[in-house]
């Protein structure tokens, strides 16, 4: 029998508590820390203080104790220097303070609010924005989630302007005023820190590959005793994650490798049948045609919001895997290859001098290239186009790639709802950092082939092939859930604030003309959108 | 040289926080090749001249970086137009 995994992290501390009393005992029972199999709750309470959260470490431990010792000196940089995902939350009723950090990895995700008379923290924003009495809708955000912008630089806000996100290694503090303030705990400076490259290629994947052995090493430390799932795919990043994992866990750890004709393009199911054969690998297949996106929206034109619009019925594919996993192999806890694209652009020092004009030009200029315009109305493109929205955005330093914290930062409820822990070592701090040497002989051309093809005793020639796009795939959701989309767009609150192209895109969809519709993507995070929108009241804030 | 001088938006970016921790060098991006490319603080400075009066023309961008920098005109026109040149050949400024 599975746990039930659908509670959240949720503590709730109303005015009267955090202005006057401040009484331990009675804030650690405004605490709800759901008990699960992995990642364990830490909660501990004196007579001064109250420590709760989560951790996984995965470069050594960190005791309740010395923790609680880390909280009570403030040595906040202690604990975000750790590769490992964490949110904690310290009160300190003698200073009459509440801090929030979160770890560098990104894994846990932390929404907070000052709304209602409360402060509210928690990992689930739908678990927040049910609470509360009144929303105030941000279109600038809005049109950011359109474009998915959390993968070009770290968001600290949700689309609810009640809501509030807390970025990877940011503390947060609120005093008994209800100050509240946000600081990044990683410096500017250490992530510009210039590193000297590797004077050999060879010298360099070697290290690479050891470091990686031992990081993968520590994150099945991490989850000892755990059921150990691991993902595979044709491509390079979760056969290097398979094959460290196998090395250490020979015949106990269950691989999956979703396949569908549909998706031949980006795993090709005979070179994961080699590349098994080569390292003595089982892998399981796992079809997965049906689980496209809207795929288990009912039927009919009322499809119910679950409360969170990025991950509600986008990502079937994900939730349909994961719940496999967990029911059918009873797996605690996944490895996946993510990261491992954004460990090849390590090197580049402009995405750590110039983060936000790095994410602005490949933001605007991969959307204009691919004709935005087509889905968003010229509202939302004077949004997107606004350079002001750029200059305000605060910086927020990291080791790791945004679209690598992304992940942990938007995807989280599917991971933490089917109770499948995701861990990607590839993303990890000390793997960018060895990443970050890479020679420049290797920088040229395919830089992933250019550095695998010098492990062949781990990688298989027929996986030196570039991934295609499996259009076929991505586009079906259009063509399966042809009448559910027009319904939803028929009632669009995104079309009638001048956000999308809601009446093209009902016309196009009616026609049956889907290869006209561009950004996919965009259009799939739209009608999830519309999904939450059309649930909740809301008072519009202009940009 | 009587050519006025504008930015393409999406290819220039200023940051106040940033372009302080860079000591205002920055980084331009060539919408048409993908390319991104470095800038130095003075030509970092003739960027943010042109971006805060579009349609510039040549020797008004030379009299402001001159009082900019506190350097005679002659000490900076062909510094100047050597530049706008290669940020026309970039695509991130427009001359016309």
């Amino acid at each position: 029998m599975r746990p039930d995994n659908s509670q959240h992290f949720f503590a709730q501390f109303p005015s009267k508590a955090l202005k006057n009393e401040w009484m331990a005992e009675k804030l650690a029972g405004m605490v709800k820390l759901p008990k699960r199999s992995f990642p364990n709750p830490i909660f501990i309470r004196s007579e001064r203080d109250v420590c709760a959260g989560y951790a996984v470490i995965y470069d050594g431990t960190i005791t309740e104790g010395e923790l609680l010792f880390i909280c009570r000196r403030r040595a906040w940089k202690e604990l975000i220097n750790r590769s490992a995902d964490l949110v904690v939350v310290y009160v300190d009723c003698r200073e009459r303070k509440v801090y929030v950090v979160t770890g560098q990895m990104g894994g846990f995700p932390c929404f907070y609010s000052l709304a209602d008379d409360c402060v509210t923290i928690s990992t689930s924003f739908s678990r927040i924005n049910a609470c509360l009495s009144a929303r105030h809708l941000l279109l600038e955000n809005v049109v950011e989630v359109l474009l998915w912008h959390s993968g070009s630089y770290p968001c600290d806000q949700t689309i609810v302007e009640e809501v509030k996100q807390l970025p990877p290694a940011t503390l947060l503090t609120i005093d008994s005023g209800w100050k509240t303030q946000t600081q990044p705990l990683i410096s500017w400076e250490e992530t510009v820190e210039p590193v000297v490259p590797f004077s050999s290629a060879l010298g360099f994947v070697d290290e690479l590959v050891a470091t990686a052995t031992g990081v993968v090493a520590g994150y099945l430390k991490a989850a000892k005793n755990l059921k150990i799932g691991s993902q595979l795919s044709s491509g390079f990043d979760s056969s290097l994650v398979c094959y460290l994992v196998n090395r250490f866990i020979d015949g106990k750890a269950v691989y999956f490798t979703e396949h569908s004709p549909l998706l031949v393009q980006d795993t090709n199911t005979e070179i994961v049948a080699k590349f098994c054969q080569r390292h003595g690998i089982m892998t399981q297949l796992v079809e997965i045609s049906d689980l496209y996106q809207f795929s288990s929206a009912k039927n009919g034109l009322k499809v119910e919001s679950r409360g969170d619009y990025v991950t509600d019925y986008g990502f079937e594919r994900h939730w349909g895997l994961n719940t496999r996993m967990s029911n059918d192999y009873g797996i605690d806890a996944v490895f996946s290859g993510e990261g491992g694209d954004e460990l090849m652009g390590s090197h580049l020092s402009e995405w750590k001098k110039f983060p936000i004009q790095m994410g602005y030009f490949l933001e605007v200029n991969t959307y204009m290239n691919y004709g935005v315009d087509k889905v968003l109305a010229p509202k939302a493109i004077r949004i997107f186009n606004n350079r002001k929205r750029w200059a305000k955005k605060r910086v927020y330093p990291s080791f790791i790639s945004p679209s690598a914290l992304a992940i942990g930062q938007q995807y989280f409820p599917l991971y933490w709802e089917t109770g499948v822990w995701h861990m990607m070592p590839l993303a990890d701090p000390r793997m960018v950092k060895v990443a970050a040497r890479m020679p420049k002989e290797l920088w040229k051309g395919t830089r992933k082939q250019n550095v695998w093809s010098l492990r062949p005793d781990i990688f298989i020639p027929e996986q030196f092939v570039p991934k295609g796009y499996a259009q076929s795939w991505w586009e079906r959701f259009l063509r399966e859930r042809k009448d559910l989309l027009v319904g939803i767009l028929k009632k669009s609150v995104l079309g009638e604030m001048g956000l999308i192209r809601s009446g093209e895109l009902v016309r196009l969809l009616e026609a049956e003309r889907f290869e006209e519709i561009s950004l996919l993507a965009v259009v799939q995070l739209a009608i999830q959108l519309e999904i939450f929108l059309q649930k909740y009241k809301f008072t519009m804030v202009e940009e | 040289m009587d050519k006025s001088y504008s930015i393409i938006k999406r290819g220039v970016l200023f940051h106040p926080e940033l372009d302080e921790l860079n000591d205002f060098r920055t980084v331009v991006y060539n919408w048409k090749t993908s390319i991104t490319l470095g800038v130095n603080k003075f030509g970092y400075q003739i960027l943010k001249i042109i971006d805060t009066s579009p349609g510039l023309m040549f020797e008004e961008v030379v009299s402001q970086i001159s009082r900019v920098r506190g350097e005679a005109k002659w000490q900076v026109e062909g510094k100047v137009r050597y530049f706008l040149n290669k940020m026309v050949n970039e695509s991130v400024v427009i001359e016309a």
